[in-house]
């Protein structure tokens, strides 16, 4: 199982601002070991963001997206109280879900 | 006279072979427990000269020993480093350093009263900042019950 991401959710004026820290190596499939073997890619592809089960958020992510990604955005409607879950799936198949309350 | 040298010597170098076994064995089962990896807890509770101090710090230290793991405990003035916007006296904010230091492996965990008595929330903090409920405590805790070695910069 992947580590846990960070999510936080806060609501102001209506808008929701939500920010997500993933922990993933997000290798890339270019890079070698000390041996001189590549080190085969191994990142996130996928990333949707929902809200009383309606997607609010998607993203593809590819090998040029950093390790440990981290991703913000704002979507309108949302209330304090309720849920925001966060879903990234990488390309060996691999998920993680997290959720946070909206504050 | 020569005789008394000689028993006086015999007895010294005893003493010094005891002396030695001793020392040999004492320390024996603290390294015997086949430990792995160094463990390292950075106290923070200084302010943010400390805090960038404790950056290069940390950087120095996983460049010459990059199997360590580190956790830094904030708690008091220590935790400013970590609310966002925050910035050294040159006027860098610290996200990028706190946020490379936690890619490498290192942990920073924050002290829960600490956030309830400056009024600090715990939105504000830095993503890579976790929360635990006493700085004084977890440092005790990961010295006497996890083996960390103990660096204040």
């Amino acid at each position: 199982m992947a580590d846990p991401m960070r999510v936080r959710a806060t609501e102001n004026g209506g808008v929701v601002d939500v920010k997500i820290l993933m922990k993933h190596d997000m290798e890339t499939g270019q890079r070698k070991d000390a041996s001189g073997k590549t080190v085969p890619a191994w990142h996130i592809q996928t990333v949707t963001a929902s809200y009383k089960g309606k997607d609010v958020f998607q993203a593809q992510f590819g090998p040029a997206v950093s390790k440990d990604p981290f991703l913000n955005f704002k979507f309108k409607g949302g209330a304090k109280g309720d849920k925001v879950t966060v879903t990234w799936v990488d390309n060996r198949g691999d998920k993680r879900t997290d959720e946070a309350t909206i504050a | 006279m020569r005789r008394a040298f000689f028993r006086a010597t015999a007895a010294l170098a005893a003493i010094g072979l005891t002396a030695k076994a001793s020392a040999q064995q004492a320390p024996a089962p603290a390294s015997s427990g086949s430990k792995g990896r160094v463990k390292v807890v950075y106290q923070l509770s200084e302010g943010n000269d400390q805090a960038v101090r404790a950056m290069a710090n940390l950087r120095n230290h996983l460049n010459g020993a990059p199997d360590t793991k580190i956790v830094v405990v904030a708690f008091g003035f220590g935790v400013d480093f970590l609310v966002e916007g925050a910035k050294d006296a040159r006027g860098n904010t610290f996200e990028a350093p706190v946020a490379a230091l936690s890619s490498s492996g290192v942990e920073f965990r924050v002290c829960r009263n600490t956030l309830t008595a400056r009024r600090i929330s715990e939105q504000n903090l830095l993503m890579d900042a976790k929360v635990v409920q006493a700085g004084v405590v977890e440092v005790a805790r990961l010295q006497f019950e996890e083996g960390y070695a103990y660096i204040k910069p």
